[in-house]
């Protein structure tokens, strides 16, 4: 088995998702490192650098926005990426020669199917956690240790969120075999579906509130790794309740596997 | 000598769609294959004969019969390891070398360490691959490739071998050096199942014959057996077209 997670790290690394979503980071922490300055008073910020010009306006205002870049559009870019990188991951698998080749070995179609699942899990986890400690670094340094706290939490809660989706990504891909057909659906499930789950109080309908408990809750892991990002409490009892729908996920997805007949 | 490969009654219907009609392609084939056994599989595209061997490599489930290895039935699983194969139109990831490839399945096959490199050194250079080990796939010509599936087969020392189409794309000398290796896998026990369109390498090779039409096992037996010298059939060509209904297109 951890031949074959070896194997899927290898050839995940230079998949297009990794190689933008490691474009990506480089280029956020490179323009972070060059482009922007923080003064700091007795803990307080005074002034912001950017590109070598104060910021005139009030800092009140900056500093949302910079935040809003960092705990928004950068998790969901990172995320967009990762999710379709996971869509063609159990979709390839079944139509992958050496796939035949290594289920006549001594390794499982369960464990092929966990391999997979464990090898871009860790190849996502080490580009998170690769992109959030260095940029706690930076943060660290230019902040004078002012900023950064909870920074490091995040290649954590980001990676268990992917691996809901990956789970999530895993049983679509038995069910229909379709890669476009999987990133888009799991897209829709992270962008759109989640969120709007997410949304249902105890006062929603019945039926609302039973659809709500059957899907992961992604509205609260994303909101646990927005709060890692900005230093407030992360609540992470989501990826808690997570934990039955990602072993049922995979429980299903690895039942139909079982089933298939390979090419 | 024992019964290695078996196949009782076996039957496999894919379903194409949910309402889709089943397609049958194999129905109820009995035969049985002895170790150290070269079994050619003939039949024309679509017989039957690939989804014959992934029944026994347990990546197709049969929807009747039973399939035994080794005595066993094949969803046990406890043949592993002793089992070889090459598929049909052989490839690896582009990024991959052929090294790369065979340390990767030899893994998978338990090798390790320095059992590991002795294997993948010894198929290697077996299989006339030692200059281009270390060359991505993805710059090897198709016969070189295939010849990386053969060492792939080969890498864990099965006992049995399951061969779709081994010497297609190779150059003559290499197809030579195949019929060879599998000669001298032979004489050593090892029972190989082979599937091949080449008349003329089969009838060098085999010691026994199955002929699949549509699904159903129409003719089987050794040469001696097919051409019987009471009719007018001369080569095995001459015997597959007959089964195959085809006679009809003969010269």
């Amino acid at each position: 088995m951890i031949a074959a997670i070896r194997h899927t790290v290898r050839e995940n690394v230079a998949q297009p998702f990794v190689i933008f979503a490691i474009i990506l980071v480089v280029a956020i922490l490179g323009l972070s490192a060059i482009g922007i300055s923080m003064k700091y008073e007795n803990g307080v910020l005074v002034a912001v650098e950017l590109f070598g010009n104060t910021v005139d306006q009030d800092l009140f205002l900056v500093a949302p926005a910079l935040t809003s870049v960092f705990s928004n559009i950068v998790p969901a870019m990172l995320m967009f990426l990762f999710i379709i990188g996971a869509s063609f991951v159990h979709v390839g698998m079944l139509q992958h020669p050496l796939t035949s080749l290594s289920l006549i070995g001594p390794l499982s179609r369960p464990g092929l199917f966990i391999a997979k699942y464990l090898g871009v899990w860790s190849l996502v986890t080490s580009v998170l956690a690769f992109f959030w400690v260095l940029l706690w670094l930076l943060l660290l340094i230019k902040s004078s240790g002012q900023l950064g706290g909870s920074l490091l939490l995040v290649p954590i809660s980001a990676s268990l969120e992917f691996a809901v989706l990956l789970s999530f990504a895993g049983l679509i891909a038995m069910i229909i075999q379709n890669s476009t057909a999987v990133a888009i659906i799991s897209l829709g499930m992270y962008f759109y579906v989640g969120p709007l789950l997410g949304t249902a109080t105890d006062s929603s309908p019945a039926f609302v509130k039973i659809i709500a408990a059957v899907f992961p809750p992604i509205a609260g892991m994303w909101a646990a790794t927005r709060d890692c990002i900005l230093g407030n409490p992360a609540d992470f009892t989501p990826f808690l309740r997570a934990v039955p729908h990602t072993v049922v996920m995979l429980l299903s997805a690895l039942i139909i596997f079982q089933r298939k007949d390979l090419s | 000598m024992s019964v290695v490969v078996e196949a009782r009654s076996l039957s496999k219907a894919y379903r194409s769609g949910v309402r889709g009609r089943p397609i049958q392609a194999l129905e109820e084939v009995s035969l049985s294959v002895e170790e150290g056994e070269i079994f050619a599989v003939l039949g024309l595209n679509g017989a039957g004969k690939s989804t014959f061997t992934k029944i026994f490599l347990d990546l197709v489930r049969p929807s009747g019969g039973e399939a035994l290895l080794f005595g066993m039935p094949v969803g046990q699983h406890r043949w592993k390891g002793l089992v070889g194969y090459l598929p049909e139109l052989f490839s690896a990831p582009a990024f991959a070398t052929p090294r790369s490839v065979l340390r990767y399945l030899g893994g998978i096959h338990g090798l390790r360490g320095s059992r590991l490199n002795q294997r993948v050194d010894s198929q290697l250079e077996t299989l006339g691959l030692g200059d281009v080990a270390d060359r991505r796939v993805s710059s090897l010509s198709k016969g070189t490739i295939q010849r990386v599936g053969i060492a792939q087969a080969l890498l864990h020392e099965p006992k049995v071998l399951f061969l779709d189409e081994p010497t297609e794309g190779l150059d003559p000398a290499a197809q030579r050096m195949i019929r060879t290796l599998m000669k001298a896998l032979s004489e050593s026990g090892v029972t190989i199942i082979l599937n091949s369109h080449l008349l003329s390498e089969v009838e060098r090779l085999a010691h026994r014959v199955a002929i699949l039409h549509r699904g159903r096992l129409k003719a089987m037996g050794d040469l001696a057996a097919l051409l019987p010298p009471n009719q007018d059939l001369h080569t095995l060509e001459e015997v597959f077209m007959l089964h195959t209904s085809l006679t009809d297109q003969r010269p």
